[in-house]
């Protein structure tokens, strides 16, 4: 009886133990590479789980195609990149895009703007089809076409960077009124997101912290006032980048495999971020 | 009875092996393992500084206010007496199909992993691509001399998307200066600048 007894207050450890391994939320430990290197401690925060595109672009598919473009300050320009990722063993396989052949299924490159400009703020054709034995040049059948619109790129208008001079504008956080290029043709609203990286504009404030909180735009009218909590956690003074962003996923199964065909554009705005309005003086 | 057990065990075991999966199509993706190594690379490394710094620091930079060298910007010591406080905080973002996730480091003085233009970063080993690279780079606390507010410091920022991990290198520097204020250590802006509260730019 003794040795059952051990036996099975073996087993509830083996089983406590699997049961920890199996944890999948992100790790929070803060690692040290060297003294003089440090791995930030990540936490994530939803606002909103309100099923939607978004979410789709974080499906895992067999198969992927589709644009991202990057404003890294309100002075920059975007810098769209294509990325293609199909898997296509047999060499059978065939895709355009807007009627343009693509022949290399994997890979990633920066296009010109006048390349860009056919995809964002239009209806984009993505064609998948196979070729056939016979004229390797010709399209079976079994060609599936998606149509997708993918909105304008996305520009923050208030608050204004107009120069140099207005870089890392200080912003009260309450109420933060955040105001974009309106495309009323985007159905699937916008992603904000406030993003801290453990910079503080007091440095002996910094920490070893990223805060990435996350919330969405429902309607694409332009103007919106910021949930306070996209805000939350992050403390007086930082340096926090606001990331907007919107576009379009859609995940389609073609002959028993997914694939998910995107485009999105987004901008970010380094700010410094107040939340006690008796921590800014006048010079 | 051994059986039995040997049976329930090996039931629960397979149940608990097969929770940690997670991966069939549709589902989310793994999270990233960052278990390589790439560089960050500034294209045409020109960070330049702003309008307002003091005399000390002038004579630390180049003379075109235009600082090449991401080395120089962690090692240029200040005049405070304290530790330096320069910093280069590197955030790299995964393409969010293969595998979730996002690794943020934080290099200061004497980091063997900065070079002039280019800084050795971990790597997702789990993703096609690396979709975003994020960078801050902030100097170490000047005291200040020109207008008030006890200390300043410098910040650049960039972005970049290049599927090579590349990053335009032409950053404008801004000068954030901070002082202890009745009491209360607070940012200073200066005299023609303001806040923005619920859209509206404040002037102090």
């Amino acid at each position: 009886m003794k040795k059952t007894n051990y036996r099975l207050h073996y087993i509830v450890l083996m089983i406590v133990g699997l049961l920890l391994s199996c944890n999948n939320e992100e790790r929070l430990e803060t690692t040290t590479i060297q003294e003089s290197s440090i791995e930030l401690k990540s936490s994530y925060n939803l606002l909103d789980i309100t099923p939607n595109v978004y979410h789709d672009y974080f499906k895992q598919t067999e198969h992927s195609v589709g644009f991202s473009s990057l404003k890294a300050s309100s002075l920059s320009e975007h810098s769209v990149v294509e990325r293609i990722n199909i898997k296509d063993e047999k060499k059978e396989a065939r895709l355009s895009i807007n009627n343009k052949d693509i022949d290399n299924f994997v890979m990633s490159r920066i296009i010109s703007k006048s390349n860009s400009s056919d995809i964002y703020g239009k209806t984009v054709r993505f064609k998948i089809g196979k070729k056939s034995n016979s004229e390797k040049n010709t399209v079976t059948s079994s060609e599936t076409e998606v149509e997708m619109y993918v909105p304008e790129l996305v520009e923050i208008t208030n608050p204004k960077i107009e120069s140099e001079d207005d870089l890392f504008p200080i912003c009260y956080y309450e109420d933060f009124v955040l105001e974009w290029n309106a495309d009323p043709d985007n159905e699937e609203g916008l992603v904000v997101i406030a993003e801290y990286f453990g910079n503080n504009a007091i440095p002996q404030n910094s920490n070893n912290e990223h805060i990435l909180n996350t919330d969405v735009i429902d309607v694409d009218d332009g103007h919106i006032v910021l949930n306070n909590d996209l805000f939350k956690d992050i403390p007086n003074l930082s340096i926090v980048h606001l990331v907007l962003l919107r576009g379009n996923v859609t995940i389609q199964e073609i002959e028993g495999e997914l694939y998910k065909f995107f485009a999105e554009s987004h901008v970010r705005l380094p700010v410094i971020l107040v939340k006690d309005l008796n921590t800014i003086a006048k010079e | 009875m051994k059986k039995l057990i040997f049976c329930i065990n090996a039931i629960l075991f397979v149940l608990l092996l097969q929770s940690c999966e997670g991966i069939s199509p549709g589902s989310n993706p793994p999270t990233c393992e960052w278990d390589e190594e790439n560089q960050v690379v500034f294209y045409d490394l020109q960070l330049s500084f702003p309008s307002g710094l003091s005399n000390w620091h002038s004579n630390l930079i180049p003379i075109d206010n235009i600082e090449r060298s991401l080395i120089n910007i962690l090692e240029v010591n200040s005049n405070t007496g304290s530790s330096s406080q320069a910093k280069i905080s590197v955030t790299m973002k995964s393409d969010g199909n293969s595998c979730i996730g996002e690794k943020s480091v934080a290099f200061m003085k004497g980091a063997s992993e900065v070079g002039i233009s280019n800084i050795v970063v971990p790597f997702v080993s789990n993703a096609v691509f690396l979709v975003e690279v994020t960078v801050g780079i902030r100097t170490d606390t000047f005291v200040n001399t020109v207008g008030n507010g006890n200390y300043y410091h410098v910040m650049w920022s960039g972005a970049g998307n290049d599927p090579n991990g590349g990053i335009v290198g032409n950053i404008s520097g801004t000068k954030i200066t901070y002082g202890n204020i009745n009491g209360t250590t607070s940012i200073v802006i200066s005299k023609d600048g303001s806040y923005i509260k619920n859209g509206k730019r404040i002037y102090m």
